[in-house]
């Protein structure tokens, strides 16, 4: 149930913007993006302490992967692996392509239902598997795409309903200037409209709620740019992430 | 006017309508209820002191979600049921505690801050955070 907004722009010094929300179980640990896989170099992302994998990372080629569950199908299931390892096992590629296509070999039974957004330079792609068969891959148009636990820019998911407008009559950041003031603000909006699957930010109860937030900019050349919130936007702060060995 | 009178008088009023503030705030997090198109009639409205309480518009929310997930089983009932029935307005019977909803099931149901949901057997209940009163119930609303 979390959210990704991506952003695509061919041709702009910046052509892929993602901003991210996870929205996750509480009392769920987890660790902010690092090194953490040392078995993987150059690989960088937030950490899920229960499956050992990822929500969200990056590799030295300037490849994002992210994972979000499909409608019914939060939290683990027994005799089925931890969706964590998907964007781990994505991020092995030295392109968006290239990882779209070793995740869509796998066999998705294997896994409980999710969707994948993942990017390079060159532009966005979305995975969807309904926990059978392959997982189907779908470029993502240029322009805005949100993807929630539903397809792209699925006007019956609630959240992109409310939000994906906003977005779109939103100014663009500018990674450049570190200028994500606009994303910033709607990732920190935990209003409703009529319940909490319309909230952007989650308001915490129940257990879960919107954990930590993203803000991550590839340029034409392939290099990244993450601001990562250590909690939800509009509470924790946007701290920029040290990439393949460079300081932030 | 001066910058310095200015921003006094600002203070000033933004002082005043703390609480008007603070009312607005709070009434703005509580999601509009949307009105049953048909289906049994609503309760009553309540005095708004009265506190958030669950109607038949959450029930038909509730409805459509298990429907919607098949696979899902509410959870065995409490322990010393029947007597471990939930009442609205008094704290659940010592030893119960009931289990947290699918968040997905819970983000679909009003947001009351400072309340939670729990599942006890069938019953849907919402508890008050602090001393765990229940502040409404939906008997039977989980059952398949």
């Amino acid at each position: 149930m979390c959210t990704v907004i991506l952003l695509h722009r061919p041709g702009h010094p910046w052509p892929v913007l993602v901003a991210a929300n996870r929205d996750e179980m509480l009392g769920r640990p987890w660790d902010p993006p690092g090194p953490w896989w040392p078995d993987r170099p150059g690989l960088v992302g937030g950490r899920d302490r229960s499956g050992g994998g990822s929500w969200m990372a990056v590799n030295r080629a300037g490849v994002v992967a992210t994972v979000l569950n499909r409608p019914g199908s939060l939290g683990p299931a027994p005799g089925k692996r931890s969706r964590g390892e998907l964007p781990l096992l994505a991020l092995a590629a030295g392109s968006a392509a290239a990882a779209a296509a070793a995740i869509a070999a796998l066999p998705a039974a294997d896994w409980r239902p999710f969707n994948m957004v993942l990017a390079d330079h060159r532009g966005g792609i979305f995975l969807r598997s309904e926990g059978r068969g392959r997982a189907e891959v779908e470029p993502l148009p240029a322009g805005l795409s949100m993807v929630t636990a539903h397809d792209p820019n699925d006007l019956g998911s609630p959240r992109t309903a409310r939000h994906l407008p906003r977005f779109r009559a939103a100014a663009v950041p500018d990674p450049g200037r570190r200028d994500w003031a606009a994303w910033a603000r709607l990732l920190a909006d935990d209003s409703l409209a009529k319940s909490r699957a319309d909230a952007l930010r989650v308001p915490p109860t129940d257990g879960f709620g919107t954990v930590c937030a993203s803000l991550l900019a590839i340029d034409a050349a392939g290099g990244l740019r993450w601001e990562f919130a250590a909690g939800p936007a509009g509470i924790a702060p946007f701290r920029p992430v040290a990439l393949d060995g460079r300081p932030a | 006017m001066t910058g310095r009178r200015a921003a006094l008088l600002a203070v000033a009023a933004l002082l005043a309508a703390g609480p008007a503030v603070a009312r607005d705030a709070a009434r703005d997090r509580r999601p509009e209820r949307p009105k049953p198109a048909a289906g049994p009639a609503r309760p009553r409205a309540r005095p708004a002191a009265a506190g958030p309480e669950l109607n038949a518009v959450d029930r038909e929310t509730v409805r459509a979600w298990l429907a919607a997930h098949p696979d899902w089983t509410p959870p065995g009932p409490p322990a010393g049921a029947p007597a471990a029935r939930p009442v609205r307005g008094k704290a659940l019977p010592a030893g119960v505690a009931g289990e947290a909803l699918p968040p997905e099931l819970a983000m679909q149901l009003p947001y009351f801050p400072g309340y939670r949901y729990r599942a006890l057997g069938g019953d849907l209940v919402l508890l008050a955070k602090g001393g765990g009163l229940v502040a409404g119930v939906l008997p039977g609303a989980l059952a398949r």
